[in-house]
């Protein structure tokens, strides 16, 4: 009886033995490397940093993808010596010389996660700090710390010291690296007045009240990758012409056909994908929540969470740059007002018009960024993939469904038209000029391979 | 033949820890009907922000208008200011409740919709529940 009963203690204790080390351990994971912590934590930032970019003014989609670019960078440079064959973006992004960034101590222990907890805090807190609520900026505070707790449990105190102030020196020079690309502190002036507008029938003019476009000069702030706007700029679009014989003519009038006869889903699908800046944290937000559940559902670690948000990062910073430069250097009338012109009067797009030039489509670029680096992340190169978009939930959009990337940034694309809002054109090459610059940051920057 | 039953103890035990351990199937029904209260209402919210939004606009196209008089601008005008009065409210109402859905949705997915079954499972019944409360089509 004796015998059995330490048998099965003996059991019990070897099923413990199996169990903790994959189920509960608590261990010093000083010096680990990045593939062993969770990525959970960062994904929680860019949970917050969506809610800080909704509620602090002056975000707009160039702005807020700048933003979530930085941060991102910021995580990946505190974790990139942790990851094997991980390689800085030091020397590699435009304006980032080989020496910009500090470096870990030789032979010295540090925890990665600490160290991205403090650069991510700390660089999101200066990327909002002068008009985020109060509450916003406790927020991050307070998210610093309680992970901060959670993460120097069983950590020796120097290590912990140590990795903390790395990760802050990482924040701070990245943060002096953003300083001088044009659109440092730019939330404070949007509009970036005085803006003169541009005379000629196939300019821009403004489609409401506001009578001064956003961002116009956003096109001259420096790229991350200098080939992605130098080689990716959108061709000069169809030439203006009123003639009803005309393929510019003939662009409005499919703009109005479609408005005039879209489906009840049709019309669902340009208010899912318009991501207004007053309640959502903009199209380039929605691509990164989207990354955020891909990570999740996929059970990222640290290592792969941080290549995929600098990765997103610094390809949507750089569609925007380049959209916005073919925006303003083309300086297209919107159809709503060409359509009002030259076809009816009475014409009513199904969502507002934002307030800057056509051409090219800054909703298509960006999505089609995302397309290329899920495809590369979350693919074997093929984009299946089954895709339940929640990330709409919130503001009261239903799930929507997609079984490859390419067909979720078309359907994004396509959105532009149903709602009125953009031609044809401006779609078709906004997702080339996307699709091109995510190439680049897949393919022409060096990369840490095979993470996980 | 003891050697068998101690082994069949043992193994008993070590089901019994590895079952402890497993996370118990999710009450779905009363997940979903929690989701689907705040859900209701981001979908009505939503509708009265889009319904804000095309008056706001409609307002400024007729104010904008070459052919409107100076009296019918200075009404739209008017009317354009009220409309924006009420805009701050509906929004800050929607921000709120957009993090609220948000912080669920993490924690559900964190928690009892951890395996992708039962997050499939959960989007299919929230979307009759949804079309069953008239909240959605």
């Amino acid at each position: 009886m004796k015998k059995q009963l330490l048998f099965s203690i003996t059991c019990v204790i070897l099923a413990i033995g199996v169990i903790l080390p994959t189920g509960c351990k608590e261990e010093d994971l000083s010096n680990s490397q990045a593939r062993e912590y969770s990525g959970k934590f960062v994904r929680d930032y860019y949970t917050l940093q969506c809610k800080v970019t909704k509620e602090t003014p002056g975000y707009f989609p160039p702005q807020a993808a700048r933003a979530f670019a930085y941060v991102g960078l910021a995580c990946y440079e505190s974790v990139v010596h942790g990851i094997t064959d991980g390689q800085s973006m030091a020397g590699q992004l435009n304006g980032w010389s080989s020496s910009a960034l500090p470096q870990p101590e030789a032979e010295k222990e540090y925890n990665w996660a600490l160290a991205a907890n403090a650069a991510m805090a700390d660089l999101m807190t200066h990327m909002y700090e002068l008009r985020a609520t109060p509450e916003n900026l406790e927020a991050i505070r307070y998210m610093e710390e309680v992970n901060r707790a959670e993460m120097a449990y069983l950590v020796p105190q120097y290590v912990a010291d140590r990795s903390i102030e790395y990760g802050k020196a990482i924040s701070a020079a990245i943060f002096e690296i953003s300083k001088n690309d044009g659109g440092h502190d730019s939330y404070l002036d949007p509009f970036q007045l005085p803006y003169e507008l541009n005379q000629g029938d196939y300019c821009w003019v403004p489609t409401s009240s506001l009578t001064t476009p956003i961002s116009p000069k956003w096109g001259a702030c420096r790229p991350m990758m200098a080939v992605n706007v130098s080689e990716t700029l959108a061709p000069m679009h169809k030439a203006y012409s009123a003639d009803p014989a005309s393929d510019f003519y003939e662009e409005a009038m499919a703009v109005y056909t479609q408005v005039n006869n879209n489906t009840e889903e049709e019309e669902e699908i340009a208010r899912y994908w318009a991501d207004d800046p007053f309640q959502t944290c903009t199209p380039a937000g929605h691509t990164f929540n989207i990354l955020t559940q891909l990570l999740e559902e996929t059970g990222a670690t640290l290592e792969k969470t941080a290549v995929a948000y600098a990765k997103l990062g610094v390809a949507e910073n750089d569609a925007f740059i380049s959209c916005w430069k073919s925006k303003y250097d083309y300086d297209l009338i919107r159809p709503v007002s060409y359509i009002k012109q030259h076809i009816d009067p009475s014409f009513a797009t199904v969502i507002g018009t934002p307030p800057f030039p056509a051409y090219s489509s800054g909703h298509s670029c960006e999505i089609a960024v995302g397309e290329k680096i899920f495809t590369y992340m979350f693919t074997d190169g093929d984009g299946n993939y089954n895709l339940a978009d929640r990330s709409q939930l919130q503001y009261g959009y239903p799930v929507r469904y997609f079984t490859n990337f390419a067909e979720m940034a078309e359907e994004c694309a396509n959105s532009r038209f149903y709602g009125g809002i953009h031609y044809p054109m401006d779609n078709y090459e906004g997702l080339v000029t996307g699709r091109k610059i995510g190439d680049n940051v897949n393919n022409l920057l060096n990369w840490p391979s095979n993470v996980k | 033949m003891k050697i068998f039953s101690k082994v069949s103890a043992g193994t008993f035990v070590l089901a019994l820890v590895l079952f402890a351990c497993q996370s118990p199937k999710p009450d779905m029904g009363a997940i979903v009907n929690d989701f689907a209260n705040l859900e209701c209402r981001a979908i009505e919210l939503r509708k009265q922000r889009y319904q804000l939004a095309d008056e706001m606009r409609f307002t400024d196209d007729t104010m904008l208008s070459d052919t409107s008089s100076e009296e019918t601008k200075a009404r739209m005008k008017d009317k354009l200011m009220k409309l924006d009065a009420g805009k701050d409210g509906l929004v800050n109402h929607g921000l709120q409740l957009a993090d609220t859905i948000q912080k669920r949705l993490d924690s559900l997915i964190q928690g009892p919709l951890k395996q992708m079954e039962d997050r499939k499972e959960f989007d299919k019944l929230l979307e009759a529940e949804l079309k069953k409360r008239g909240c959605s089509k």
